[in-house]
């Protein structure tokens, strides 16, 4: 038995009093840290919730009525949160200054607080908030502007047209605004059936001679026939993406033969062989390429107005809201629909 | 590539019954929605519908993230959809639609991420409205 109890005497018993005090102290150091880091995080999240939390209105007021912080910076705060994309914040800042600041800048943060709801989603605060504003200022063009596009992404095309009556009085040119709401109640209107819709398209087209890509999209899909008939070949290039995907059935060689771009571009298809080569250096390419080349014709679209770029045609450009601006580029993409087989393609 | 993301969302007022489908391509900055309505339909075929004409826009070669509350969609295409070619769609509901899928995202690289519906994601609830408006109307016309 005595052999399992060392003597305090025996060395081997300080060795061991040795290891547990280092022991010890590792853990005591190790607890020490570990409650020191949980200490400093826990300091390092209140100094940084005071920039993730906005005042509350009390305080909001106190800042504002002392000038502790100016209402322009105020403003500025907001619009950078706007500009990251954290309207909740910017809605936020924008609503405590309508309550407690001076009304001097009333209509302008009212008017920032509208486009806030606009760009965050909110569609029917945002509809509020700019008729507010044009309760009391119904001549503001840009309350205006901004209440046509909230009732557009409400779907509400007879009130955004309703809107362009102010418009016009202010002596904006709202020609285009107004083909192109009419042109989508047409294309909205369930009940109208898709010869109806095609023929009201038409009297939209002849009438105005805009929403080209809007209205051949439509018609070149119910009907290609009348599409080919009414279709303006000078205007072949805005719509050369809806031409490029034509079935070949639908096509009218009378209309295609007589034009020049269009020869070109079905020989590039390899529809017909009517043109050697081509101006438009992607049809050039096309036309004098193998036949079995996995190559066709991709299409991006650019907003003449602000230049942005996007991947799918669009009528309103999201960006800078212009209408009719699109403009169809050429390119040349790996033709992934020769010799179509089924396999899944997804990346997760 | 270029990088968009697609977000979509279906609904079908009795399902089946009248559909709509709702869809917002964002590229960067910038976005556009797409709907449009069936007349008899079912929830799933309205959600894999919006996937399908949200990819029909695009006319370059994208890399797609798919955002939809679908988990049958979003398992579909992420998961079952090998399975689904190597046996020909056999016993799978909705081949045709599955099918159309695979042509239209065959020049795309696709991925799907699923969302929880109703649930405050600002894109999946303005889908939602959109494919909700398109199925009503579609309703109120067969009527």
């Amino acid at each position: 038995m005595n052999l399992y109890f060392l003597e305090f005497r025996d060395p081997l018993f300080g060795i061991i009093i040795f290891f547990i005090i280092i022991f010890v102290i590792t853990a005591l150091s190790y607890w020490f840290n570990k409650l020191k880091k949980r200490e400093d995080y826990k300091h390092l999240d209140n100094f940084l919730k005071q920039f993730h939390e906005v005042p509350s209105q009390n305080e909001l007021e106190v800042l504002v009525s002392k000038g502790c912080l100016s209402e322009k910076s105020w403003l500025l705060l907001a619009n950078s949160f706007t500009k990251s994309g954290n309207y909740e914040k910017s809605i936020e800042i924008y609503s405590q200054l309508l309550k407690v600041a001076d009304k001097t800048n009333y209509r302008d943060t009212l008017f920032l607080l509208g486009k806030t709801f606009y760009m965050a989603g909110f569609l029917e605060r945002a509809k509020q908030t700019f008729l507010e504003i044009l309760k009391n200022n119904p001549r503001t063009p840009q309350a205006l502007s901004y209440l046509l596009l909230v009732y557009e992404q409400m779907k509400n095309y007879t009130a955004a047209l309703d809107v362009l009556e102010p418009l016009s009085e202010l002596k904006k040119d709202i020609s285009v605004e107004e083909a192109y709401l009419n042109a989508l109640i047409i294309l909205n209107d369930v009940k109208i059936s898709s010869e109806d819709k095609a023929q009201k398209l038409l009297e939209i087209y002849k009438k105005t001679n805009q929403m080209t890509h809007m209205i051949f999209e439509y018609l070149f899909r119910v009907n290609p026939k009348i599409a080919w008939e009414n279709l303006d070949i000078s205007k072949s290039a805005l719509i050369v993406d809806i031409l490029w995907q034509c079935d070949k059935k639908d096509l009218n060689f009378d209309i295609i033969m007589q034009n020049s771009f269009l020869k070109e571009l079905y020989s590039a298809k390899k529809y017909i062989k009517e043109a050697n080569g081509s101006f438009v250096f992607e049809l050039d390419l096309l036309i004098n390429l193998n036949p079995n080349t996995k190559a066709t014709l991709g299409f991006e679209y650019v907003c003449d107005n602000c230049n942005q770029t996007y991947p799918f045609a669009f009528h309103r450009c999201s960006n800078c809201h212009a209408i009719e601006k699109m403009r169809v580029e050429l390119l040349i993409v790996k033709d992934y629909h020769r010799d179509f087989s089924e396999e899944s393609n997804s990346f997760l | 590539m270029k990088k968009v993301t697609l977000f979509c969302d279906g609904s079908s007022l009795g399902n089946p019954g009248a559909g709509g489908y709702g869809a917002i391509l964002r590229f960067g900055t910038v976005e556009r929605e797409i709907s449009g309505a069936r007349e008899h339909t079912t929830n799933n075929q309205m959600e894999l519908l919006a996937v399908i004409e949200g990819l029909k826009a695009l006319k370059e070669p994208c890399e797609v993230t798919i955002v939809s509350d679908s988990s049958y969609v979003v398992k579909g295409i992420n998961e079952w959809l090998g399975g689904w070619i190597k046996k020909d769609f056999k016993n799978i509901k909705n081949p045709e639609l599955w099918r159309e899928y695979i042509y239209v995202s065959k020049a795309h690289k696709i991925g799907a991420v699923w969302v929880r519906g109703h649930d405050g994601h600002p894109e999946n609830e303005r889908c939602d409205i959109l494919a909700k408006q398109e199925a009503l109307k579609m309703k109120e016309a067969i009527k």
